[in-house]
């Protein structure tokens, strides 16, 4: 069964150009039964007894901060699970820093395509992995390499935001890549399933597009691909989950 | 063309070439073809037989280290010679634009004879 995102914005564009600071950002919904299937039973093992006591939020026009917004699980033990989403999420320069307060899982916002995801306990590494990425020094392969700048963090994260919205029936720890630092300022996105790799090159400038590499037939069949959005990736996701 | 300085040695199909691996280029035991996708077209080696390993990590002792031949990369249409610097006289230059494709072929052909120190 497909699976709805977690969280939806209503996001009103003006214009074409992702100009992300004339963006608007409306009404924030948070879909609870998906809360209750994912969040709450990953918290407490089991949906039963469990009640989402208050989640609401609302985000300034044109502002992109976000006042009081979050959300409290409690199960019939008086467990508490609160997710907090932090009001900087929204500017750029703190989207990256920015998580829930809950002890495994995380609230991602990234600010050209506002959306946010919830990550999970097990792509804790994953985005642990993408933050320390993001400081290395100049010349960290010491052969010139640029660093990875916040930006091209971001980018790789509405490619995760993306693909963590792919349909498939194998489990979401199917989809957690390996994140990799490229000498270029690129960040390499790696899956490996079935017999088959795809890799994902997010490059430094947006006006580069992403660049795939789908790999079959034990390495010696590649194809390389290139994709101008983010959400584009999803039919190369579905070819790597193909069996 | 690389500006780099063409050093004597004649490089062989046959040569090995050391190339350091930065740890978060090694994945469960496998070079990432991320190792290879650098902004200028010329790659850094050096050739095995005027080196040791000991000698390509001096500085660099949590690096890893893989090895391939000269053969491989001219088979991708890149040019291999030797090009000396004052503290690495086995210094050599692959000059050519590696695509992703390409990329991958090195990463998958590339035999990690040293694996990195540390885990990233």
């Amino acid at each position: 069964m497909q699976k709805e995102p977690f969280v939806t914005t209503d996001s009103k564009k003006k214009g074409s150009a992702p100009q992300w600071p004339q963006d608007f950002i409306g009404d924030i919904t948070l879909r609870s039964n998906v809360l209750l299937l994912d969040a709450a039973e990953r918290r407490f093992w089991t949906t039963k007894n469990v009640s989402v006591e208050s989640f609401s939020g609302r985000a300034s026009v044109h502002s992109y901060r976000i006042g009081s917004f979050g959300l409290r699980l409690t199960n019939n033990t008086n467990s508490e699970y609160t997710i907090v989403v932090p009001q900087e999420i929204l500017t750029a320069e703190t989207a990256m820093r920015s998580h829930a307060s809950g002890p495994n899982s995380w609230v991602v916002a990234t600010w050209e395509n506002p959306k946010f995801a919830l990550l999970s306990e097990y792509c804790t590494q994953m985005w642990v992995k993408l933050k320390e990425i993001t400081k290395l020094p100049t010349n960290w392969d010491s052969f010139g390499a640029v660093p990875i700048s916040v930006r091209t963090a971001a980018r790789t994260l509405e490619v995760l935001i993306e693909a963590f919205g792919v349909p498939h029936s194998q489990g979401w720890e199917q989809l957690i890549p390996f994140v990799v630092p490229c000498p270029d300022g690129s960040i390499q996105l790696e899956w490996e399933r079935n017999g088959k790799e795809l890799e994902v090159i997010i490059p430094p400038s947006r006006d580069e597009k992403i660049t795939l590499l789908q790999v079959s037939g034990e390495g010696k069949e590649l194809r390389e691909s290139t994709i101008d959005l983010p959400e584009e990736i999803d039919q190369y996701l579905s070819w790597l989950l193909k069996e | 063309m690389s500006s780099a300085q063409r050093g004597p040695e004649d490089i062989k199909d046959e040569d090995e070439l050391y190339r350091r691996i930065h740890p978060t280029h090694v994945i469960n035991g496998k070079i990432s073809s991320a190792a290879f996708k650098q902004r200028a077209p010329d790659l850094s080696v050096d050739i095995a037989r005027l080196t040791t390993p000991e000698r390509a990590l001096v500085n660099y002792p949590n690096y890893g280290l893989g090895s391939l031949v000269a053969g491989f990369f001219r088979n991708l249409k890149l040019e291999v010679y030797h090009a000396p610097i004052p503290c690495n006289y086995g210094h050599a230059i692959v000059y050519g634009k590696i695509t992703p494709s390409m990329a991958k072929m090195i990463a998958i052909a590339v035999k990690l004879v040293r694996r990195p120190m540390i885990k990233l």
